[in-house]
């Protein structure tokens, strides 16, 4: 073995995990107990690959991530029908996958895409809730407390079906609030509220509701914040809750949207 | 479940996030591709009875979770890994190889994707070159072989910086 084969041989080893049972690897180590250029060449790499090690190792991540994680350990646990389960673990893995082929781009733009799609992810993952109470004003403290948008303009027909929780998130570092209503029997309707006038711009006071990745959302700005409320029912359930103190001619206008497969526009959510 | 999951977070979720990040280049994306990771452990890891297993489970699914992705969102242009001509480069004393954690990550996210994730696991968890087989599912001699000539595209990237570095006003 000439001195070039042995730095091929055990170039890309690190010398604790080198298999001495391999013939080659032994004859290359013969070779380096012999020849003095050779074995400080060994040393070298072995500096390279602890140097580099080190430094990788101080990769923090994120605050905030392990508890992030343990929460979904806690999702799992929640009391759903198997049948409802089985939904949204399909539903997740095929908007998760949609999401991507459609929407995920190795850089993450601030669009009102991509903030629909990070926070339908956190409302298919049921995202665990910071604070569990039926007291609006309870979370609206707690939303405040955590620095998350808390003055939020609640359409009216949601006020009415009561809250269950809600938690403060980030997105690309903004303060985003989550407040949880309840749904139809366990389900439950997220609404994402985040203050952004940019985004908020992007869209209208009027409501567009539509099918998104196996759920229903519904979308709109109010005074420079970004809403967005997510929910499992179907499009028809979801525009006939908001819809409700609307006029005859929105559910005509819903007719004629040919169900489920056009966005529904409802204008101007009272609240 | 083989482990309690609080365990399994404790124990992996940094090496899991840190090898995410050398993949995505991303911190948004590493941590959704961590938090997939324990989703889908939340739903099957309770197949897993060998605990010892449970970190190769954990890698594994990361990387097909990040190959899932990266085949719908980006069309990398063929490249024979396994052909590819590499060429080892001359290794400075010691005391020239110091490099910091931004220069490592910028390096290790500029060679090549398909070698990335091996030396990536080869550098992060230390692993042996067959644990990175059984994790990348890809034979022993496709891993070393990317190792190989990742490791030196790496060394090339770092040295190279070094040397322009130095060269500044």
């Amino acid at each position: 073995m000439t001195r070039e084969e042995a730095k091929q041989a055990l170039h890309g080893h690190r010398a604790e995990s080198l298999d001495r049972n391999d013939p080659t690897i032994r004859e290359a180590l013969a070779l380096v107990a012999t020849d003095r250029e050779l074995r400080e060449w060994f040393a070298r790499q072995e500096e390279f690959h602890l140097s580099v090690a080190a430094q990788l190792r101080q990769v923090i991540p994120p605050a905030g991530l392990k508890e992030q994680l343990l929460a979904q350990r806690k999702i799992t646990r929640q009391v759903f029908s198997r049948r409802a389960l089985g939904i949204a673990a399909a539903a997740a893995g095929i908007a998760l996958l949609i999401g991507v082929i459609t929407h995920r781009e190795p850089t993450e733009e601030q669009t009102v895409a991509s903030f629909q799609a990070r926070m339908v992810s956190f409302a298919l993952r049921q995202y665990r809730m910071d604070l569990e109470t039926s007291e609006y004003a309870a979370v609206r403290a707690h939303l405040s407390r955590v620095g998350a948008p808390a003055d939020l303009s609640i359409p009216q027909p949601l006020t009415q079906v009561g809250v269950k929780g809600g938690a403060g998130l980030k997105w690309h570092g903004k303060p985003v609030a989550m407040v949880c209503f309840n749904g139809a029997g366990t389900s439950t309707r997220y609404l994402f509220a985040l203050q952004d006038r940019g985004l908020a711009g992007e869209l209208g006071e009027n409501a567009v509701v539509e099918p998104y990745k196996g759920v229903s959302i519904a979308r709109w700005a109010t005074g420079g914040t970004v809403y967005l409320l997510v929910s499992t029912e179907d499009q028809s359930a979801l525009f006939r809750l908001l819809s409700a103190t609307r006029s005859t001619r929105l559910r005509v206008a819903f007719a004629d949207a040919g169900a489920f497969e056009q966005p529904i526009i409802i204008s101007r959510l009272a609240s | 479940m083989g482990s309690d999951f609080e365990d399994v977070v404790e124990l992996h979720y940094a090496g899991l996030y840190r090898f995410a990040l050398s993949l995505t280049r991303q911190e948004s994306e590493a941590c959704d591709l961590t938090q997939q990771t324990f989703y889908i452990w939340a739903q099957k890891g309770g197949q897993i009875r060998d605990e010892t297993k449970i970190k190769a489970w954990l890698f594994t699914t990361l990387h097909r979770e990040f190959l899932g992705r990266q085949k719908k969102v980006t069309r990398f242009p063929h490249l024979d890994l396994e052909t590819a001509e590499g060429e080892l480069p001359e290794m400075p004393p010691a005391a020239e190889q110091s490099f910091d954690t931004q220069a490592v990550l910028e390096a290790l996210q500029r060679i090549e994707p398909g070698f990335r994730a091996a030396v990536a696991l080869f550098y992060l968890e230390e692993c042996s070159h067959p644990e990175i087989a059984r994790i990348l599912e890809i034979p022993l001699g496709t891993v070393k072989s990317r190792i190989s000539r990742g490791v030196a595209h790496l060394q090339k990237l770092l040295l190279t910086a070094k040397r322009e570095d130095r060269t500044k006003p």
